[in-house]
């Protein structure tokens, strides 16, 4: 009886998208390994419901298109997350949504429904409030880069792989993103904030 | 506090062991559907994976709501198996009593092959069978002529790995819906193959129920179905297929379908 290759924990994922080519089974191994945090990083930017449809869409176009997966690339986490990212650019209305409610409300709809809390707590922080009063008013492109190195711990090298564009891109977007979030955040709490979200905020809290 | 340590603070509410169990149920329900050549080979039940927590905690989960949902989770929640045996296959369904529309071209022998066709199925659904990458608008135009507001694009083997995933052309549009809504609406129109292909379920346990595919076994899964009346006025669809190498052909082809808005830029 042939001996069979059934992919482990020490196989990289190139191995394993190639051993799935074989035995499709063998799929399963990279979604264990990398859907928990796939599913973290889409639920922060588009809430808990949302996440499990995107993390599943990503998952099956993955599936269907390992044949043409590189083989070089042991690590497949560019290849979900920019699958993943495009997915995501599909709700961008949600997500800009959501981040204008934080920074309205002080309400964290997506912290809250990983909660059992009933009642909704005002639990975000000042900061944080105006931190995604500036998310929503990232472009798009800006903030994929900022969310992939912050959110889902990409290298700049596998950031630029995940949206195909160079790496210095990647660094520029960033640095620009990055300026944008600090000039915000270092504005007192009576200025510039009142005039990217609709509504009054309360005065500060310090949480952090 | 600087800008990367509060968008950790943010990310740190979203707990990171989280499971996307759906979505766990969703792929293991697609890997049943793609032949395993140790099953072909073995002409009986294969010996599937064990699939871990996150599969068969989906059994025990509440479902939230939606009958789709609820389906969705009994039909790939459970330990599924899918029989090949000839002598278990079930009815097909796919009956025409004329020949089904079709665009047809010559191989290099003479023969002529079907690349791709189009029947009526049970309960109004059109059954699209793609088997090769030719003639995209004829396929289109027999679609509009069926009552489906379509553009088709076989965009050939032309992916990298990180831009794999195709948006819609830039003379479509999404249409202005909630994601909830659009997933609805897509389901509705694209009926899932459980749905319209005759597949005998056989209960075996609480949530395990064993599937056999109708005559053609897995060669059977390269159709999929449309939905004309669950089209809203405005509605149209974007239909996509490409081999991901080339040379690929029928069950070997991968397919994208995406709602758009109908308009004469778009599905013509």
């Amino acid at each position: 009886m042939p001996s069979e290759r059934r992919s482990g924990p020490q196989d990289d994922d190139a191995a394993v998208i190639a051993s799935s080519l074989a035995d499709p089974d063998q799929f399963a191994v990279l979604f264990e390994r990398h859907a928990p945090l796939l599913y973290r990083y889409v639920a922060r930017r588009l809430g808990r419901d949302v996440a499990e449809d995107v993390v599943a869409e990503t998952f099956l176009h993955a599936f269907r298109q390992r044949a043409s997966y590189h083989s070089d690339c042991p690590d497949a986490r560019p290849w979900l997350y920019g699958i993943a990212t495009r997915l995501v650019g599909r709700h961008r209305r949600a997500e800009i949504r959501q981040y204008r409610a934080l920074a309205r409300t002080g309400v964290d709809q997506v912290a809250e429904s990983f909660t059992e809390a009933v009642e909704a707590r005002v639990s975000a922080a000042w900061q944080c409030r105006r931190l995604a009063a500036e998310l929503a008013a990232l472009p798009a492109a800006y903030r994929d880069v900022l969310l992939l190195v912050a959110w889902a711990e990409l290298t700049y090298d596998e950031a630029a792989l995940t949206l195909g564009v160079p790496v210095g891109t990647v660094r520029s977007r960033l640095s620009r993103a990055r300026a944008r979030l600090r000039k915000q955040l270092g504005r007192e709490p009576a200025g510039g904030a009142h005039e990217q979200v609709s509504g009054s905020l309360p005065h500060p809290r310090v949480e952090l | 506090m600087n800008e990367m340590e509060l968008l950790t603070h943010m990310l740190n509410k979203v707990p990171a062991d989280a499971s996307p169990a759906r979505a766990g149920a969703r792929l293991r329900a697609e890997i049943l559907q793609e032949p395993s050549p140790r099953a072909g080979a073995a002409g009986s039940s294969p010996a599937r994976r064990s699939w871990p927590g996150w599969a068969t905690r989906v059994t025990g989960a509440p479902a939230r709501n939606g009958t789709r949902r609820r389906a969705r989770l009994a039909l790939a929640g459970g330990l599924v198996a899918v029989a090949l045996t000839g002598a278990l296959v079930a009815q097909a369904v796919e009956r025409a009593d004329t020949p089904a529309p079709s665009s047809t071209y010559k191989t290099g022998t003479g023969a002529r092959l079907a690349a791709w066709t189009v029947r009526r199925g049970p309960g109004g659904v059109l059954v699209v069978t793609i088997s090769e990458l030719r003639d995209p608008s004829g396929l289109a135009a027999l679609l509009r002529s069926y009552g489906v507001p379509a553009r088709l694009e076989f965009p050939g083997y032309n992916f990298i790995p990180t831009t794999s995933l195709r948006v819609i052309p830039r003379s479509c549009k999404s249409p202005n819906m909630s994601p909830r809504a659009y997933s609805e609406l897509q389901t509705k129109i694209l009926p899932p193959r459980w749905a319209w292909m005759h597949i005998k379920r056989t209960r075996v346990g609480p949530h395990s129920y064993i599937f056999k595919l109708p005559p053609g076994g897995f060669a059977s899964l390269e159709s999929f179905a449309i939905q004309p009346s669950a089209i809203p006025a405005g509605i149209g669809l974007f239909i996509e297929a490409w081999a991901a190498q080339p040379g690929q052909t029928g069950t070997q082809l991968d397919r994208n379908t995406d709602l758009v808005e109908a308009s004469p830029q778009c599905t013509g």
